[in-house]
């Protein structure tokens, strides 16, 4: 069986078992991370996202319950959080489920999604009807807190992709490590962030590589090689240069977000054009390069979400 | 802060474009040269040069070629340092910015042009001393 009809197969399989994880009757927005708060435990299944939308679902929600009103807000707020609950959604099948699509549910008048490493104040009221006064009765209640964690991997991203050099007319293969000054989810979409200052750090990036493929060089003397895997490259980058300005979504954003653009300098080494002096000076040339995210498994995830109607 | 340091870092990567290695733009004086102290001296006869004159002859490399070998040859006369038409010599004699490699040249009763060729690595350069 060929390699990649086995890999094909394992994707059809995850997308089978991320769809029976589904609650009945909900449509799950494409896009949206899914976090299950187990009510048994006050556990969740995985860290809240920060800069995209999620959904939560609550298993194990106490018994004979059939209203969760949600609450939430920055932890420091928590005081000031409004009286009025944030949701209000009936149980549907055995879970309730509740997705965040758009941040605006969330945050009205600033219309951020969450931030990162920061705090938020979750509490979950069950209720259920009286059935002599038909009024909603507070069952149980549910306070946590939240944390938006960022690793250290959510501000170094890798790619890999071509350069020119227009001073040595030369076309390179170069792998890179970007350094931002924010932490990316590689999950958000850049076209439904709002902010110009988010906008630039959430783009730009400083970067250092390797470019150990030289494809074609036009040079009086020939560039000989930094490193016996490379020469070595730095510069900045620009996240997606293509997308997002004007709003977001879409399946342009599948192959145009990993995108980035990237103005640095390839450093390498030259003979001395003189013949009598042995010597090999290090140069640079500026160059402009166009790359690609360093992430197969985020490649596949994309074009499996290409397949969804 | 943050927008300031991608600000400096895009002005140093986009400023620093080195100048690259061209042959055609080495300066004549960072090649291998020849001079001589005489370009005419007198062949060697039996009335008025019985041994024949000598004239210096230097070969210069730029100091930062190193000690090099050069190799002298000659189409008349011989060189003293070896009693032949070629001789090897080490540049070894730094003035200023540059090595010398100094041989001495005879003349023999040959009459005319005598070429004096200079070689280093893959550069040669001549020089016409003249015997009358």
């Amino acid at each position: 069986m060929p390699r990649y009809l086995h890999t094909l197969a394992l994707l059809c399989l995850a997308h089978a078992g991320l769809a029976q994880n589904k609650p009945e009757d909900i449509e799950v927005m494409p896009g949206v991370t899914m976090v299950e708060l187990d009510c048994a435990t006050n556990t969740l299944s995985r860290a809240i996202p920060y800069d995209a939308p999620f959904g939560l679902i609550l298993k194990n929600p106490p018994k004979d319950v059939t209203t969760a009103t949600f609450y939430f807000g920055k932890a420091d707020a928590q005081s000031k959080l409004p009286a009025q609950p944030v949701m209000t959604y009936n149980k549907s099948g055995e879970a309730f489920y509740l997705a965040f699509p758009k941040s605006r549910e969330f945050f009205g008048k600033d219309g951020r999604y969450l931030e990162p490493n920061t705090v938020y104040y979750l509490k979950i009221d069950f209720g259920m009807e009286d059935p002599l006064t038909k009024k909603p009765v507070l069952v149980s209640s549910l306070p946590r807190s939240v944390f938006t964690r960022t690793r250290m991997g959510d501000y170094f991203k890798a790619d890999f992709g071509f350069g020119y050099a227009p001073n040595t007319q030369a076309v390179t293969g170069n792998t890179s490590v970007h350094l931002y000054l924010k932490p990316i989810n590689r999950d958000a979409d850049l076209g439904k962030l709002n902010g110009f200052g988010k906008h630039v750090l959430l783009r730009s990036s400083f970067f250092f590589g390797l470019s150990p493929l030289t494809i074609a060089s036009s040079t009086e003397m020939p560039i000989v090689k930094l490193t016996p895997v490379g020469n070595f490259i730095y510069g900045f980058g620009w996240r997606s240069p293509f997308y997002g300005y004007g709003g977001g979504g879409g399946k342009a954003r599948t192959f145009l977000q990993p995108m980035r653009l990237t103005f640095g300098e390839v450093v390498f080494k030259q003979n001395n054009a003189n013949p009598l002096v042995e010597s090999v000076s290090v140069k640079q040339a500026f160059y402009i390069g166009l790359t690609y995210d360093l992430s197969l498994a985020g490649l596949f995830g994309h074009i499996s979400k290409l397949t969804e109607p | 802060m943050k927008s300031a340091w991608i600000i400096l870092w895009s002005i140093c990567v986009l400023a620093c474009n080195s100048e690259l290695e061209d042959p055609a733009a080495i300066d004549a004086s960072e090649h291998l040269q020849v001079s001589a102290s005489r370009t005419a001296i007198t062949a060697k006869n039996k009335t008025t040069s019985p041994k024949g004159e000598t004239t210096r002859i230097f070969a210069r490399l730029p100091k930062k070629a190193g000690v090099q070998d050069v190799s002298f040859s000659t189409t008349a006369g011989k060189f003293l340092e070896s009693a032949s038409d070629d001789v090897k010599q080490l540049a070894d004699s730094v003035n200023g910015e540059y090595r010398y490699a100094p041989v001495t040249l005879r003349s023999d009763t040959t009459k005319g042009p005598v070429y004096v060729t200079a070689e280093v690595k893959s550069q040669r350069q001549r020089i016409i001393i003249n015997f009358n």
